[in-house]
């Protein structure tokens, strides 16, 4: 058996994207931050590092588990749920 | 009655200490009373300063996959029958702890992961070394995977329950309020979610508007809810350590691999402790651990 990759597994599940991201990233915060607990943390791997060694972030494809707010150790990210109606659209809960 | 569902919370409005309603962006909506119920990402409750911030070593990310196989394979394999159903907890060196159930048509699989642990493997791809492990391959391999899920679990327990879960005019339910109980061999929150859900119902009920429901603290009590929380308050201390996931089932698969392999030189069982045992730690010293393990699980 073949494993999938996150991308696959995504594509499986419904969003409804709002135009505006519901996380927000203080970047300078990042920055000084070299635990980057974030990159392994988040389920739907949504966080990288570019080539300029600097945090990146894709709002879409957010499981919305909360998970990189409570373990960034620098308290850099603004986390709500999309407003009502967007976002992730779980059919098993 | 107006029932609204799909709106996003961002503020519970307070007036002198007495919660009277919620905003919803621009909109106020006023209520008599407000139950808190917004699960284990607290984020209502942190903003209002009713709940310390969240310690990343109190969490743990449930991550899911939900299969689709069909009734008859799922009795088939389960060896179930009718609508009887399934479920198991896992543990691996590799993913940690798991579990598996049954649905009608579907089956869900998932792990526990702990971003704090020295993790051998990333979240995101976490569930698929469960997926494609031998054992839940062949269970599941000609299933179809139809959603990938993720939620957090608040880990605590007992210390992660909030002392006074009600104030003038608002109670706090369910993981929000750190109902969750783990015993060490089952995690419950939905039951004890939905039961805390009804017992704020009857604390409402019988208290004046404008006065703190004291009642559902007593209730919560009377129902063996608290008291059952406290008593398994150590099991999460002992779940955090790595050993109960990692190096315990390393241990015991080495030992059985030693005690059924056929060769020319087999070991008594004693032997094969020490060598399995001895490469990670002093045969005393994991007896200790055991001991100390099952007194407080």
């Amino acid at each position: 058996m073949k494993k999938m990759s996150v991308e696959e597994r995504l594509a499986l599940t419904k969003f409804e994207v709002y135009g505006e991201p519901h996380i927000i990233l203080q970047k300078e915060k990042c920055k000084v931050c070299n635990f980057r607990i974030c990159i392994s943390s988040c389920p739907a791997g949504l966080f990288a590092i570019d080539e300029s060694g600097e945090i990146t972030f894709t709002y879409e494809g957010c499981l919305e588990c909360g998970t990189c707010r409570i373990v960034c150790p620098e308290n850099a990210i603004e986390w709500n749920y999309p407003p009502g109606g967007f976002g992730v659209q779980y059919k098993f809960g | 009655m107006i029932v609204a569902t799909n709106l996003r919370v961002d503020e519970i409005l307070f007036r002198d200490g007495v919660a009277y309603g919620v905003r919803i962006g621009e909109d106020k909506l006023e209520a008599e009373y407000i139950v808190i119920a917004e699960g284990a990402n607290t984020l209502l409750l942190e903003q209002h300063g009713l709940r310390a911030r969240t310690s990343p070593k109190d969490i743990a990310v449930g991550i899911k996959e939900v299969i689709k196989l069909g009734r008859e394979k799922i009795n088939e394999r389960f060896s179930l029958r009718d609508e009887e159903g399934l479920a198991q907890f896992l543990i691996s060196p590799v993913f940690g702890g798991g579990f598996i159930y049954t649905m009608r048509e579907y089956v869900s699989i998932g792990v526990i992961y702990k971003p704090l642990f020295n993790n051998q493997v990333e979240a995101r791809d976490v569930i698929e070394e469960l997926r494609i492990h031998p054992h839940i391959s062949k269970l599941l391999g000609d299933g179809i995977p139809i959603e990938y899920s993720a939620h957090i679990v608040r880990e605590a327990g007992y210390r992660d329950l909030i002392h006074k879960p009600y104030g003038r005019s608002y109670i706090v339910v369910g993981d929000a309020a750190g109902l969750m109980l783990n015993t060490g061999f089952t995690i419950r929150g939905v039951d004890l979610a939905i039961e805390s859900g009804r017992l704020a119902a009857e604390a409402i009920d019988k208290t004046p508007p404008g006065e703190e429901p004291i009642l559902y603290m007593k209730l919560l009590r009377e129902k063996g809810i608290t008291t059952t929380l406290k008593k398994f308050r150590k099991v999460s201390t002992i779940l955090s350590g790595q050993r109960i996931y990692r190096e315990y089932p390393e241990i015991i698969c080495q030992l059985f691999e030693k005690m059924y392999t056929v060769d020319e030189f087999p070991e008594t069982l004693n032997e094969s402790l020490k060598k399995v045992v001895g490469g990670k730690t002093s045969i005393i010293r994991f007896i200790l651990q055991l001991l100390n393990m099952v007194r407080n699980l």
